[in-house]
């Protein structure tokens, strides 16, 4: 690619991102709920004794998928540099 | 290692692996869950590597194993989102326990855990996470014994050429 | 009275995923014969009675889910076990 192309990419792509930050910034103090939620603390103790677990799972449970995942990746990084010789990588 | 700790190290590693699948079937209840539990039975595999070292553990550990059983782990956490997402609008949403109450009762009791608590899909999803943590752990150490046996290997045919090396020189002095 | 599923299913299928990869090695001069899966069966029982149950279970007076891992892991053994070393690690 030329580079006049790239410096046009570079700056649309920069400029949506400058607008989204700005967007979900501005007036960020009105959209927070203090703590976990008043409405969870009054439906959580009925599903699962551990108000813990309960977060973690339920109310959290995609940030749950990314630590899951993040420890695939771990173990495949360090299975990739450390296993040559050991471990089959197919190929040659 | 000694004749004593080979003979004590399998029934006290078969004790610590009920110990941490009990740890993670009580998540919903007690302190723990999925990733402790986890982490328990991986120290119970490790610690018979260890004693025994890689070739003579009694838990056999084989390469498409771990992959396959990290595999399904991971693939069973994505699916019962995708189930949520597919019966409701919601992923990952709780589908034994129906807060918002908009799916028919056949799904909610189907996806329920035989319980007194009713805990939903949370022991489902704690099952997944403790079968990927227990056996990505066990693959790292794995990997880091077999590497180091690798290197020990090379390092002895490395020492074997030089002192070849050094066993003509030393005749041909003395001669 | 009731005996809740739940635990004793999922105990069992942790146990047996474990279970199938004990294997023997007759070349390492130690020997793990029955009595060993014996002794430990009956350590798992006086272990679950001492735990006892989880907190707001009422259906058995000692822990399901030891029990049941400890079962899992015999049953594993008996059906999938192998009983010699492998030819290579990537068995």
């Amino acid at each position: 690619m030329s580079e006049g192309i790239k410096k046009i990419i570079m700056g649309f792509s920069l400029l949506t991102f400058a607008v989204a930050i700005f967007q979900s910034t501005y007036q960020f103090k009105q959209l927070i709920y203090p703590g976990i939620s008043y409405l969870y603390n009054y439906v959580g103790p009925n599903i699962a004794p551990n108000m813990v677990t309960v977060v973690v799972f339920d109310w959290r449970g995609y940030d749950t998928l990314g630590e899951a995942l993040i420890l695939v990746t771990a173990v495949i990084t360090v299975l990739l540099v450390f296993g040559r010789g050991k471990v089959q990588l197919g190929g040659k | 290692m000694s004749t004593i700790l080979k003979i004590f190290v399998f029934p006290a590693a078969m004790v610590i692996i009920c110990l941490g699948v009990l740890t993670i079937l009580g998540g919903h209840i007690t302190p723990g869950g999925g990733f402790q539990g986890g982490a328990m039975i991986a120290a119970a595999l490790i610690f018979c590597l260890i004693i025994y070292g890689l070739k003579d553990s009694p838990f056999h550990l084989s390469h498409d194993f771990l992959a396959a059983v990290e595999s399904v782990g991971a693939l069973i956490f994505v699916l019962l989102g995708i189930a949520g997402l597919a019966f409701s609008g919601f992923y990952l949403y709780n589908l034994g326990v129906d807060i918002y109450h908009i799916i028919p009762a056949t799904i909610q009791n189907l996806f329920d855990y035989p319980d007194p608590t009713h805990a939903g899909i949370i022991p489902y999803l704690n099952f997944a996470v403790g079968l990927k943590v227990m056996v990505g752990l066990t693959a790292v150490v794995i990997a880091f014994m077999g590497f180091k046996e690798y290197e020990e290997e090379s390092e002895k045919s490395k020492d074997f050429e030089e002192s070849g090396e050094s066993e003509e020189l030393d005749e041909g002095e003395v001669e | 009275m009731i005996i809740y599923i739940g635990p004793l299913v999922l105990g069992l299928i942790l146990g047996f995923i474990l279970g199938t990869r004990i294997r023997d090695v007759p070349e390492s001069g130690l020997k793990f014969d029955a009595s060993v899966y014996i002794l430990f069966i009956i350590v798992a029982f006086i272990v679950a009675y001492a735990l006892g149950p989880f907190p707001y279970y009422k259906d058995t007076p000692f822990a399901s889910g030891f029990v049941a891992a400890a079962v899992g892991v015999i049953l594993g053994k008996l059906i999938f076990g192998r009983s010699s070393t492998p030819q290579k690690m990537e068995d």
